[in-house]
């Protein structure tokens, strides 16, 4: 019985890793087809004809039905959406769209009044209505796009008038719901881009029937081809691509129509997942099964030994050469013949409970490499099978009924022990020779390190223990301690036991290495979810026009532990992230080994201790300058402004002559609200004329040089005048930006004067600015501690309104949040007052702290914040976890336990087994008048001087096996774009992963002991002397 | 019970048989002549370590004689390969083992075990002439059939082992010690199975002991000395025996008078020699 149960864990084992591999790859492509938006892993068909493009959608959804592509994608509807522009009660002009999208009431919250099921029918979002001020039954006049028509003989879009009729009142509970394929339908109150021509507030989407806007000229129509996840399994992956494929050909030949998809993309990107994964598994599937081959091998052998009685009696009737085998071999092979399809259903079943809970979207199918897996465990029995036979037909007689146990000579086993020994270390030597262990690229064969290991460790241990014994011996002569004496006296003898400490050392290091690596992968798990956010939360915010993000959060959060105001441009080699690095320390989540310096050094550099702004303020600006040097032409002297909403402006003060003289320009109206100076410009132009008549250039210097002193800057309104805190006197004030030009304090009348030295000026513009020339940033690089403070480096970076921004990079980090290994973290402070314009493609972010009070989030939308978005490290942990290296290390636990279980199972039958033939050498020593407690301490320290150096040998050979192959695997050799691993040895969960073990190990040992002590009664030495 | 074929006749000719081990081979039969007749039964006899074990390991078929020959009644055993010989032990020739537990499977019945005994002469197409427990029944252990033999005394267990020996109705049963460890009772009814066996089987019987009492209700012993045939006895009387090169084995209850190295002298009479101690002759004069 115990033949037929760890033979069917066994084969359970090597069946198991296939099924898993299958099910979860169909898992690795569900996580990352859920991980991504349906308009990306669905199908959009945008019709390239600029008129008629509803009709080729619906033909592009009559295709779709050919192909049957039903199977896959549903549903499938066409989408309308026609531009518009409405008045509302007020006569407030509002921009939007008119959407038509089928079953989209469905989707929508009906505060009041119904769906609109007839032309001219709308239904509008609840502010919509207030904005407009409509309810059900309004009637509203939209312009909408109508045909081209022709103006002075060119082509433009005409306008056609429809009047709408409000049949409902909507709210949407949630508009990044899978239907709405990403559409932003509900953009209520987004500004415009400043680059439209006609810049409208814009509403929510009115939602129509198709009759409304189906035979407008300008409508544009789409064919959305939702993908049901569910329904594709990477069986069926090959067929579906090829339906696809088809589908997207006809389309573009035929309709010519364009399909966008990032399906490929992501299914790629879901194989190369699944790659990795594969690897892994099939590497730890292989040693469990090479495992459950040994153990199976083991078991066979000594249940083919316990049937030497019967062999010897068949062999001694005459029995025919197929009886005496079957005698002694059927048992054995009859419970391996019963463990393949035992071991093979229970993996099935096995695989169908774990399958909802840990690989979600897999589907369990037939595998022929599970039915290989458990073949190869049940040739592992065959094997044994084989030599027990070998061994029944080439024995003596003679020899079977003295029923001598087979010895395998010193020599033979030295050679064997030998050459096993030789093949491990050869084989870790391989894996370190060819650079596989070396942690410099991910490689699934390091998984194979701690089974070499644990070979290796776990011979010397077998080998080494009877020596170690022979000393013990020496010491428990002529002492009290007879149950240890007997015990370590066993021990000498080499039992046959000893064989568990290999497979022991093996699943204990197999258990080992699995358990570090799962738990230090879900430490890294948690800190690349937590580092790539940035926080704890992260809230994606809309920042009203003429709010300061900045000032929202400091006035949600005054105490500044909380949240932290966040800006992030994504330009492709120009990322840059700032943040207000004051409240880093608190808010931000910076793990150790990110930066070589603390956190606390970096937030000191980054702080760009900025001074006071230079504003100016009212409709007029007048400045006081002296010029020394007589350029030609003479420059022209501006100073930059930007109003409070971050529009540039320029106050013009034109050009400057020679000697002193006061000029006096207007200001941008805004200004009245105060403007913030950049820069006081003295822009030189070099002359160029072009000469009809000599048809050339005339070109005048190149080069000027020359000195301007500005002693006043006083800002005017309503004819009075004053002085801009302008700080003139202080050259750190007024840093020169631009190549030779040199700043320097002065005083003239005895008031402080700014004093600019200009040589050999050739560029259009060369000026003092108020703000830091170049920003202290951070950037992401190899950390090191020598380049960290001895290389500084200058860089440039687009800064959120587009300009260019000079960075000074001082330390360099593994990576930043939000950016990985892209980017430059710099102050949002400094970032801000370096914009000369409104940020464009700007992404604004609050980050909050853990423990963030919700009444600070309820302040920031108080103060007009519209929260976007809000993402926790949560989400990205799950979708980790669902990733292939993830599954792969699971499976690896999976495994870890499989051949723990296994191995206990191999020692608990090993043991009982040994206690049999124990029992009559115990029944001898009791009849001597040893004591019960005597003999049970010696047959439990027996055991546990086996299988304890087994566990013990294990566990070091695991943690060898952690420390050599742990960085090459390859969820902690690929860290791009997230902090550094953290290599860390998790004590606790090995601590119990061991204590499990051990318990179990001790109470079958205890049993063992117990009941050959049971079986060592006077009857057993009866049976055997008479 | 009735006699299915005759006993097989026996006939060692010099054998000799060596166990080969580290230290040198270890001769454990010099040379031993000796003729059994059908449907004879004798015992052989001598101390542990004569070597009479391995006659009836030879005569078994376990060991292959290192020299000589061994002839059992049509059969040269030297000449049989492995398979005549697995033949021969499952319809003729019968070893019940010294120790009955080493003859028993102690979970099954006493009828299973003689069932276990005759699954070899049928697969080979003899027809033992009975049943199992019908075995049991004739030789007087029918209320044993269905017992498990763990459960059986001694001396049970071993008249159940010797029923396995005969299960497959031989025409040689070789018994090792079959009366080793039992009281005087049971080692009167295993004397007493051992005997009707013969009589109603016809088989020619062969234990081995080192019991006196087995020795003396045999009709004729052999004892073994030094794998040698030493002495032999009939009806009671112990002869030497003179073996093929005139050598004659001194019963050891004489090495007193006779020690090794002692010159004998030897005086030619009508029915035969007679041997003295020459230094014991000189003292006398």
């Amino acid at each position: 019985m115990a033949l037929l149960v760890v033979g069917t864990v066994g084969v359970l084992a090597a069946a198991a890793g296939p099924l898993y591999l299958a099910t979860a790859n169909d898992s690795v492509l569900h996580s990352v087809l859920l991980a991504n938006p349906p308009s990306a892993v669905g199908l959009t068909v945008t019709p390239r004809a600029t008129a008629g493009q509803v009709g080729d959608a619906q033909a592009a959804l009559e295709a779709a039905s050919r192909y049957r592509l039903g199977r896959w994608y549903a549903p499938q509807k066409v989408v309308m959406d026609a531009g518009m522009s409405v008045n509302g009660a007020s006569g407030q002009g509002f921009g939007g769209d008119l959407v038509s999208d089928p079953g989209a009431c469905s989707h929508l919250h009906f505060l009041q009044g119904s769906c609109p099921t007839g032309p001219g029918q709308v239904a509008i979002t609840q502010r919509s209505a207030t904005a407009l001020g409509a309810k059900i039954g309004s009637r509203l006049s939209t312009s909408i796009p109508g045909p081209i028509i022709y103006q002075n003989g060119l082509p433009t879009q005409g306008h056609l008038t429809k009047v709408v009729t409000v049949t409902g009142i909507v709210a949407v509970s949630n508009p990044s719901l899978p239907f709405w394929f990403g559409a932003d339908y509900f953009g209520f109150g987004q500004s415009c881009p400043s680059v439209a021509p006609r810049c409208l507030p814009q509403l929510d989407s009115f939602f129509t029937p198709p009759g409304t806007v189906a035979a407008v000229p300008g409508t544009l129509g789409v064919a959305e081809l939702h993908l049901k996840v569910d329904a594709l399994h990477l069986s069926v992956l090959p067929l579906f691509n090829s339906v696809v494929g088809g589908y997207e050909n006809y389309l573009n030949t035929q309709l010519q129509d364009s399909v966008s998809t990032r399906l490929p993309q992501l299914a790629d990107q879901a194989h190369s997942e699944s790659q990795l994964m594969q690897s892994i598994v099939l590497v730890v599937d292989l040693q469990l099964v090479l495992l459950a081959l040994f153990v199976l091998f083991g078991l066979v052998a000594r249940t083919a030994e316990a049937r030497q009685k019967e062999v010897a009696l068949a062999r001694l009737r005459g029995f025919r050469l197929s009886s005496v085998l079957s005698v002694g071999l059927l048992e054995p092979l009859a419970m391996l013949v019963l463990a393949v399809p035992l071991g093979l259903a229970l993996a099935y079943v096995l695989m169908a409970l774990v399958q909802p809970l840990l690989l979600p979207g897999g589907l369990l199918t037939f595998q022929p490499l599970a039915l290989g897996g458990s073949l190869a465990a049940f040739a592992g029995g065959l094997l044994a099978v084989g030599f027990g036979a070998r061994r029944i037909i080439s024995r003596r007689l003679a020899d079977e009924l003295r029923a001598t146990e087979p010895k395998i000579s010193p020599a033979t086993r030295a050679a064997l022990d030998g050459a096993g020994l030789a093949l491990a270390v050869a084989g870790i030597l391989e894996l370190v020779a060819t650079g596989v262990l070396n942690g410099g690229q991910p490689n699934p064969v390091a998984a194979f390190a701690p089974g070499l290991v644990a070979v290796a460790v776990a011979i010397a241990g077998m080998r080494g223990l009877p020596l170690l014994a022979r000393l013990v011996v020496r010491r428990t002569r002529n002492t009290g301690q007879l149950g240890l004496g007997l015990a370590v006296r066993q021990v000498v003898r080499r039992p046959a036991s000893l064989r568990q400490i290999a497979v022991l050392a093996v699943a204990t290091a197999l258990a080992c290495f699995a358990v570090a690596g799962w738990a230090a992968a879900g430490v890294n798990r948690v800190v690349r979810a937590n580092f790539t956010l940035g926080a704890a939360r992260v809230l994606t915010v809309q920042v009203p026009v003429g709010v300061s993000l900045e000032q929202a959060v400091d006035r949600a959060d005054p105490s500044g532990r909380y949240a932290m105001a966040v800006m992030l441009s994504k330009i492709p080699s120009q990322n840059l992230l700032a943040v207000q690095v004051s409240r880093l320390e608190k808010v931000g989540y910076w793990p150790p080994g990110v930066s070589t310096v603390p956190l606390r050094q970096l937030v000191n550099w980054l702080r760009p201790h900025l001074r006071p702004e230079l504003v100016v303020r009212g409709s007029e600006v007048r400045v006081t300058v002296t010029m020394e040097g007589s350029p030609n032409p003479p420059p022209d002297l501006q100073l930059e402004l930007v109003d409070g909403q971050g529009n540039p402006g320029v106050a013009d003060f034109g050009f400057v002559l020679g000697g002193t003289h006061t000029y006096t320009t207007a200001l941008p109206p805004a200004c009245l609200l105060g403007c913030h100076a950049l820069q006081l410009n003295p822009i030189w132009t070099p002359t160029q004329t072009f000469v009809p008549l000599q048809g050339e250039m005339n070109t005048g210097p190149q080069s000027v040089s020359y000195q301007l002193t500005v002693s006043q800057l006083e800002q005017g309104s309503g004819g009075a005048w004053g002085q801009v805190t302008s700080q003139l006197g202080d050259p750190s004030y007024w840093s020169g930006s631009g190549p030779g030009i040199s700043v320097s304090g002065t005083t003239v009348g005895g008031q402080p004067a700014l004093h600019l030295d200009v040589k050999d000026q050739v560029s259009d513009t060369s000026s003092p600015s108020v703000y830091p020339g170049a920003l202290p940033a951070v950037l992401p690089g190899v950390v090191t501690r020598a380049n960290a403070v001895q290389d500084p480096a200058a860089a440039s970076v687009e800064d959120f309104d587009g300009t260019s921004l000079t960075l000074n990079v001082k330390y360099q980090v593994a990576a930043l949040p939000e950016l990985g290994q892209e980017g430059f973290l710099v102050d949002l402070s400094a970032a801000v007052r370096a914009q000369k314009a409104p940020p464009t493609l700007t992404q604004s972010q609050v980050w909050l702290a853990a423990d963030t009070p919700g009444r600070v989030v309820a302040e920031l939308r108080g103060q007009g914040q519209r929260l976007l978005s809000s993402r926790v490290p949560g989400t990205a942990i799950a979708e980790m976890n669902r990733g292939g290296l993830a599954l792969a290390y699971l499976f690896f636990l999976f495994a870890a336990a499989a051949a723990a279980v296994l191995a206990i199972g191999a020692s608990v039958f090993s043991v009982f087994m040994t206690s049999r033939r124990r029992a009559f050498e115990l029944a001898v020593l009791r009849a001597i008048g040893l004591s019960d407690r005597t003999l049970l301490g010696s047959r439990l320290g027996e055991q546990l001087l086996v299988l304890g150096p087994g566990v013990l040998l294990g566990v070091v050979a695991g943690l060898v096996g952690v420390v050599l192959a742990l960085p090459s695997v390859p969820e902690f050799s690929t860290t791009a774009g997230g902090p550094p691993v953290q290599l860390v040895v998790a004590p606790v969960p090995i601590v119990l992963m061991v204590g499990a073990l051990v318990l179990l190990l001790a109470v079958a040992a205890w049993l063992a002991a117990a009941t050959t002590l049971r079986l060592s009664s006077w009857s057993r030495l009866r049976t055997e002397i008479t | 019970m009735t006699a299915p074929s005759p006993g097989l006749d026996i006939h060692f000719e010099g054998v000799v048989h060596l166990y080969p081990s580290d230290e040198g081979d270890v001769v454990a039969l010099r040379g031993v002549d000796l003729d059994v007749e059908a449907g004879e039964e004798f015992a052989l006899l001598g101390p542990s370590g004569s070597g009479k074990s391995t006659v009836l390991a030879l005569l078994a078929g376990l060991h292959r004689p290192s020299a000589g020959r061994i002839r059992l009644g049509e059969y040269d055993l030297g000449r049989l390969s492995n398979r005549q010989l697995l033949r021969l032990r499952a319809a003729e020739v019968s070893l019940v083992l010294q120790d009955p537990a080493r003859n028993l499977l102690p979970y099954a019945t006493a009828a299973q075990n003689v069932e276990f005994s005759q699954r070899g002469a049928r697969a080979r197409g003899h027809r033992p002439p009975w049943g199992a427990v019908e075995l049991l029944e004739q030789l007087g252990m029918g209320q044993l059939a269905h017992r498990t033999v763990a459960t059986l005394s001694g001396g049970e267990q071993q008249r159940v082992a010797i029923a396995t020996g005969v299960a497959p109705a031989p025409r040689l049963l070789l018994v090792d010690e079959p009366t080793s460890q039992l009281d005087t009772q049971n080692r009167d009814q295993v004397i007493a199975l051992l005997r009707d066996i013969n009589q109603r089987l016809g088989a020619t019987v062969v234990s081995v002991t080192h019991d006196p009492a087995v020795g003396a209700a045999m009709p004729r012993t052999v004892t073994i000395r030094d794998g040698r045939i030493g002495a032999e006895g009939r009806r009671g009387q112990e002869f030497a025996v003179v073996g093929k090169d005139g050598s004659v084995q001194l019963p050891p209850d004489v090495l007193d008078l006779m020690p090794p190295g002692t010159l004998v002298r030897v005086r030619r009479h009508a029915t035969g020699v007679d041997l003295s101690n020459s230094e014991l002759e000189t003292d006398d004069l």
